[in-house]
């Protein structure tokens, strides 16, 4: 954090150092610095991941700091910029200024106290926004990777190596929020300077920087952390200096301009898009102004090549991932859930363009009409960003595009609503005060629909935080095992085939921890797996989902395997992870992570082949996995088989019985584990994986005793309420059984004809016992337990009487031992001694027996006993699973 | 007489009696040390001492209840300079636990460990006179603020104490100030930087000593911007200064930078910080670091440039207060490795950006009023004597408003940091706090009044040698009245020792464990001690 902020006031240091070089006016001074130290961050972060030392922070603090202070040096011999060259009298309208500041500053306060009191949480921020920049640091260069939401890569990554700039020194995530609020206040400045570079007034100029910063869709984006508000800042940052270099000529101004162009550029395909409509005929005009006035100033050569080989360069690095898989990602986008349209108003939930925005809109299309337009590029400018408007507005619903998408385009038209406003209350009559009515409204609305939103917005309102008992709101809490794994790995590779996956809760459980999001495990690392929920042992299908997985236990594996952690979610996102240990191939395998996981994953353009991946089977494990098609006339026809994790790709032709996973010794050949995909023709309600879900049509009621909240109708008794999980104990969730029966009551049901009963129990306590099931009184299993590390798991089918069924778990003998009150009962003598001196019969027969009864020759009956359970701890079950069927 | 040589005589008489009460303050220390019981005031001296062992044994101390970082620092060094000039044999833990009687090297320690405050005490008397001086430019008013404090048992007896006051006085209220008000009387900016830079470090230094010494910040930052809201400032040579005061305001840039740098290297032992205090010092860093940027703001505006020059003179000191922080780690770490250096700079640190843990932990007086009351009884004549002077100072015509400011500057201080105390019980030995600034003010205020009363001023000059002489022979005689102060401060002199001093001897837990590992090595348990003490203390030869 130290080096961050060290390595921050460096930035700002050279970069307003240089840029007191550069320009002169304080508005261009404070822009060309963002801008300098935007491309700064940039250009490091391209020489980094050239070298593959992206994500290390020394590097980057050198690296930085050097191109910082080698900039500021080098600006330092340029002459600096004189009063003479400054079109406009910058010292006009200081009141006015002043009372803007005023009105402006309690808006700037409470975005800033909400950047300062929230970590970002927007749902881009948490599905690709900042783990995308995290995995880019973790893999050390800005290659692309693997990953189901395309989002993390075929975006041009320009914001990421903004967002690089802090997570690079493992800053807190709430420092992120300085990017949009910095790139806010120069969007003000920007609009204001830029309108006064077009000889607007100073009203005027103030309304358009109003409705730029206090619109509801820009202050919705610079809450949440998205990539417009730079980029609207690098686009109003263009602009400036364009303007500036059609007064001046000089060099620098060309170079800001397109330094600032290839920033902005770079932040998203949105943001290039309108950048090529806008650059069209602003780019066009600016070549026709290129043979009149000669530039005086020496250098601008060299300037005016480095701005276009960072550009180019910038350009081709950052679009060589993106370009080619254009159609691919709109077909991704395109796919994703629909998003509410822009025009519709806002909520807490949701931004709108609202009533201000569409004013501003108007009044920025209705200058165009003005033959007197104030400057030609302005002009150029609005033409462009209206064509960008309209294609965004008709696109929309298409490509997901929202208000606060939008904001780059709203920002840029300010200056023609400026125009409009300047054109009209220069006329006589009505139109001025309508002019005037109209500026005032947009202002009212938007400063009134702002205030709303930051005071009441959903995920970051501003209002608790005047509360007394206000506390930030904490980060999800994720289950305990995965908690308990990742906050200790240092290297983690999450492989998701996740879409609009919130991953980052994931990734900022430890400190200094480096993520990559390679297919499949990496042996260095803790390898998260993530797979729908929805596809656990999902059957093959003609139709969606396309996607399919199993675990595969294997109770004899010889080092450790995939562990199951936790369910995250509800419903259709819900999500399962599972994690697989560093090294897991030469580690010993625990109780709970024997286990292989296999994957299904197929196209929808072709769904009669899949892609099969294995992990969690390593060469140590002996074993080989056998992937079969079993037909329904038994054939079985051999699609794969695997000594370790791998992949392939199989073709699989319908109709089948099942899709089989036999894993064999591969010594003996025994069958070790086993899992099975069913084919079914069409998708069904009933996917048989869940323990809490229905395996039939005929069933009647499922629970779990120990994972389920709600096991009513059942009753159980003398079984502890549910504790964990202790990832420090190896232990999943746990009900103890602290006497030495269980009894499970089933109330009548008239169609109750069988019940499946699945549990899963061992000792914890003591060394070894026996327990014996009983159901209704008549004994069904037996069980003796000689190991207390092992979970005893058993399925039984049970044919249920009529009316109250009872299941029993009991503690069964498992001991050879005196039978004391027999000893008693046989010698009455005995008893009445022991009653006499009120000793307990137990020990008061043992204490006879040892002194006088064994000499005297009395003899003892030899019986079974349980193994005594200290506290009473007997038996622990992670599952008691009771599925009630209808048919027999 | 001829004028010049009167002038030359006065001079003459006023250094000569200087110099005398220097010897006079030196001899009457040296002779109640000689007869001052080792075990006397051992709640600070022991403490100091088994800490500035540690720091010689490459371990930090222990429990920190107040900074006193410079004071240990001192200590250690004067132990290992007495060592290694075959002074004193023990000098850190090691010797002293291979001492087969540890007890036995107790006096020495001691005795070693008194004259450094004495010198101490002596740099006080010399800085004020220098202070003095630079405002009057006469030799005999700073000789009258040398009698004044020498001549002061509450000030005086600090020289028999290791307590950081004396220290956090000298560098923050009488050098960082005098530093401060050179950079406000010149017109050069490089020097006006350096001043400032120099007043913050001096600032810092007693800040790093005792947590009062923001006091003093305070009153340096609010001379900067009571001298230029006075128009008393001259102004900065315009062709030499502005276009170079760019490269001026790199100093909190590069200062803050250090800090941060500091925080980095400390990130080990950030949980002893504590959040409270990582975010304050940060923000300091940060804000001391961007304050020059401020000025970028246009403006042209007479407020507008005062501010700008102000924020600039805050920034300078404040870099100089950040670079006391980032030196003392690398002085540090000349006696301690480095995860050592840090662990102890961050619990100092701690304590000093958030005190709030530590003051809670404090019993407050329960009647703040009562005990403003109290000090202000206690120095009845004192306060009524500089508050007098400075409000005549006002209804004076041709005394210089500078003059006025400052002295009222000081008594205005003085104030405040009475009333910071009375929330505290009453103790004497906070005293020195405020009667420094008045005795300060007291001075510059006669000798202004003096010098001004045009009329008397024939008959008044002669009368200067008179009340020097007199006060010199005044001073001759103090002893016992810095006996009874001393006395009446910590009077635990007698035999056989108190459980309390058996405790800081033998087994107080702010000791460094090895210390105590090498008491309890040595004598056992507590019992053992006693004895042992008892049969050492048995011997009057050992007691001094």
């Amino acid at each position: 954090m130290d080096a961050y902020l060290a390595h921050t006031l460096i930035l700002l240091w050279a970069a307003i150092g240089a840029s007191r070089r550069l320009v002169i006016a304080i508005t261009d001074r404070i822009i060309a610095a963002m801008i300098l130290a935007w491309a700064n961050l940039v250009v490091t972060g391209l020489l980094l991941s050239a070298v593959g030392r992206l994500g290390d922070p020394t590097w980057f603090f050198v690296i930085s700091s050097v191109l910082a202070i080698a900039v500021w040096v080098w600006a330092g011999r340029l002459p600096p910029e004189t009063l003479a060259l400054l079109p406009t009298a910058v010292s006009s309208g200081h009141r006015a200024v002043g009372v803007f500041l005023l009105l402006m500053l309690p808006y700037a306060a409470a975005i800033a106290t909400i950047a300062w009191t929230y970590a970002p949480n927007s749902h881009d921020a948490q599905v690709w926004q900042i783990p995308r920049t995290l995995y880019y640091l973790g893999q050390q260069s800005l290659a692309a990777f693997p990953a189901a939401d395309l989002r993390q890569t075929l975006q041009p990554f320009g914001t990421c190596l903004l967002y690089a700039f802090s997570l690079t020194y493992g800053a807190p995530l709430a420092c992120l929020n300085l990017i949009p609020f910095a790139a806010w206040v120069a969007c003000g400045l920007g609009i204001y300077r830029l309108c006064r570079l077009s000889n607007l007034g100073v009203f005027a100029s103030l309304v358009a920087s109003w409705l730029a910063l206090i619109n509801p869709p820009m202050v919705g984006a610079v809450l949440s952390l998205t990539d417009s508000v730079p980029a609207a800042a690098g686009l109003t940052g263009a602009f400036i200096f364009a303007q500036r270099w059609l007064q001046t000529r000089q060099a620098r101004h060309a170079t800001l301009t397109l330094v600032a162009v290839s920033l902005a550029a770079s932040t998203s395909l949105f943001t290039l898009m309108g950048c090529l409509l806008i650059a069209l005929p602003c780019g066009l005009f600016l070549l026709r102004q290129l043979p009149g006035k000669p530039a005086t100033r020496h250098n601008r050569s060299a300037m005016v090549l480095i701005g276009l080989v960072l550009t180019a360069t910038y350009a081709v690095v950052n679009l060589q991932g993106s370009l080619p898989g254009l159609l691919r990602y709109v077909g991704f986008i395109t796919a994703l859930p629909s998003l509410p349209s822009p025009l519709l108003p806002s909520n807490r939930e949701h931004m709108g363009l609202g009533l201000a925005s569409v004013i501003l809109l108007a009044g920025a299309l209705w200058s165009m009409r003005f033959t007197r337009i104030q400057t030609l590029l302005a002009g150029m400018g609005i033409l462009g960003v209206a064509v960008w408007f309209l294609a965004a507005l008709g696109s929309a619903a298409w490509l997901g595009i929202r208000a606060v998408d939008m904001v780059p385009i709203l920002v840029l038209l300010a200056p023609g609503f400026a125009t409009a406003l300047t054109a009209l209350s220069t006329q006589p009559g009505t139109r001025r005060y309508f002019a005037l009515a109209g500026a005032f409204l947009a202002c009212g609305l938007a400063a009134w629909s702002s205030s709303i939103h930051l005071l009441r917005n959903n995920h970051r309102p501003l209002l608790p935080r005047f509360e007394a008992a206000f506390q930030p709101t904490a980060p999800p809490v994720l289950p305990l095992l995965i908690n308990h794994h990742l906050s200790r790995a240092t290297r983690i590779n999450i492989d998701s085939d996740g879409v609009n996956e919130a991953i980052l809760p994931f990734m900022t459980l430890g400190r200094h921890q480096h993520f990559t999001a390679h297919l499949g495990i990496v042996p260095d690392s803790f390898t998260l797996l993530s797979r729908a929920n929805a596809s656990r042992n999902a059957a093959w299908h003609t139709s969606p989902p396309l996607t399919a997985y199993s675990l595969i236990p294997i109770p004899a594996k010889r080092t450790a395997g995939v562990e199951f952690l936790a369910t995250v979610g509800e419903g259709p996102d819900a999500r399962d992870y599972f994690g697989v240990v560093p090294n897991a191939g030469h580690t010993l395998p625990i109780n709970s992570n024997r286990n292989i996981l296999v994957s299904l994953h197929r196209e929808s353009s072709v769904p009669d082949r899949a892609r099969l991946i294995v992990a969690g089977l390593n060469p140590k494990d002996q074993a080989y996995l056998a992937v079969n098609l079993e037909q329904h006339d038994g054939h079985v026809v051999s699609l794969a088989g695997f000594n370790q994790d791998g992949e392939t790709t199989v073709k699989i032709e319908s109709p089948f019985r099942q899709l089989a996973f036999r894993v064999h010794e591969r010594e003996s050949g025994a069958e070790i584990g086993a899992t099975a995909l069913p084919h079914l023709p069409v998708a069904t309600e009933i996917t048989p994986a869940d323990p809490l879900r229905p395996t039939g049509v005929d069933s009647i009621f499922v629970t779990d005793l120990v994972i389920s909240h709600d096991i009513t109708p059942l009753s159980v008794e003398t079984l502890l309420p549910v504790e964990g999980p202790f990832p420090q104990w190896d232990l999943p969730l746990i009900r103890w059984a602290r006497q030495p029966s269980v009894r499970i009551t089933i109330p009548p049901h008239e169609q109750f004809n069988r019940l499946q009963m699945s549990y899963s129990v061992r000792v914890h306590v003591r060394e070894k016992a026996a327990l014996d099931v009983f159901f209704n009184n008549r004994l069904v299993q037996s069980h003796r337990i000689e190991n207390n590390s092992l979970w005893i798991d058993q399925t039984l089918d049970l044919k249920p009487q009529p009316g109250v069924n009872v299941l029993e778990f009991r503690d069964a003998p498992i001991n050879d031992g005196p039978d004391w009150l027999h000893y008693l009962e046989s010698h009455p003598d005995v008893l009445e001694h022991v009653s006499a001196n009120r000793l307990s019969p137990e020990q008061g027969a043992r204490d006879h027996y040892e002194t006088h009864g064994l000499h005297e020759g009395r003899t003892i009956q030899i019986i079974a006993k349980p193994e005594p359970a200290p506290d009473g701890y007997y038996f622990m079950f992670r599952s008691i699973r009771l599925e009630g069927f209808s048919s027999p | 007489m001829n004028p010049r040589l009167s002038l030359l005589l006065t001079r003459a008489l006023a250094s000569a009696l200087a110099l005398l009460a220097i010897a006079t303050v030196w001899f009457h220390l040296s002779a109640i040390a000689r007869t001052d019981p080792w075990y006397r005031n051992v709640d600070m001296n022991i403490h100091n001492m088994a800490d500035a062992l540690s720091l010689n044994s490459g371990v930090p101390p222990n429990q920190i209840d107040q900074p006193a970082v410079p004071t240990k620092l001192l200590l250690a060094l004067h132990y290992r300079l007495m060592h290694h000039t075959g002074i004193l044999p023990t000098w850190n833990l090691a010797t002293f636990d291979t001492s087969p009687d540890p007890l036995r090297e107790f006096p020495r320690l001691i005795n070693a460990l008194r004259i450094p405050n004495r010198v101490l005490l002596i740099m006080l008397l010399v800085g004020v006179a220098v202070f003095v001086w630079t405002i009057s430019r006469e030799l005999a008013p700073a000789a009258l603020a040398l009698l004044l404090f020498a001549g002061s048992p509450a000030i005086v007896f600090h020289g028999m104490l290791s307590r950081p006051e004396l220290f956090c006085v000298l560098f923050g209220c009488v050098l960082a100030l005098l530093c401060t008000v050179q950079a406000t009387s010149t017109d050069r900016l490089a020097r006006r930087h350096l001043w400032l830079l120099l007043a913050g470090c001096l600032c810092g230094v007693a800040l790093l000593d005792k947590l009062l010494g923001v006091a003093y910040l305070g009153m340096c930052c609010a001379w900067c911007w009571i001298s230029a809201a006075a128009g008393s400032n001259p102004t900065p040579d315009r062709g030499q200064g502005l276009s170079r005061e760019s490269g001026w305001d790199l100093l909190p840039a590069i200062s803050g930078l250090a800090l941060l740098g500091l925080l980095h290297v400390m990130e080990p032992d950030h949980e002893k910080l504590g959040e409270t205090a990582l975010l304050r010092l940060r923000l300091a860093a940060l804000g001391v670091a961007v304050m020059p940027l401020l000025p970028l703001w246009p403006g042209d505006g007479l407020l507008h440039k005062f501010c700008v020059a102000r924020l600039r003179e805050m920034a300078t000191m404040g870099a100089g207060l950040l670079a006391a922080l980032t030196a003392t780690y690398l002085t540090l770490r000349a006696l301690l490795s480095a995860a050592a250096a840090s662990d102890y700079l961050a619990r100092v640190l701690s304590l000093l950006a958030d005190p709030r843990r530590m003051v809670e932990q404090l019993a407050d007086s329960s009647q703040p009023s009562l005990v403003f009351m109290q000090h202000l009884q206690e120095h009845a004549g004192v306060f009524l004597g500089a508050i007098t002077l400075t409000a005549v100072l006002f209804a004076a015509s041709r005394v210089p408003s500078r003059l006025r400011l400052l002295t009222s500057l000081l008594c205005a201080t003085a104030l405040g940091v009475v009333a910071i105390l009375s929330k505290r019980h009453f103790t004497i030995h906070y005293e020195i706090y405020y009667l420094t600034p008045l005795y300060l003010a007291g001075t510059l205020a006669l000798w202004a009044l003096l010098k001004n009363l045009g009329s008397c001023r024939l008959c008044i000059r002669p009368l200067l040698p008179v009340a020097l002489i007199a006060a010199n022979v005044l001073l001759a005689f103090s002893r016992t009245r810095i006996q009874q102060h001393y006395a009446v401060y910590q009077d635990d002199a007698q035999l056989p020792v108190n459980e309390l001093t058996l405790t800081l001897l033998f087994d107080h837990d702010a000791k460094p464990h090895a210390y105590l590992d090498i008491m309890a090595a040595h004598y056992g348990d507590r019992a053992g001690f006693r004895r042992a003490i008892d049969a050492f203390l048995a011997d009057p030869a050992n007691r001094y």
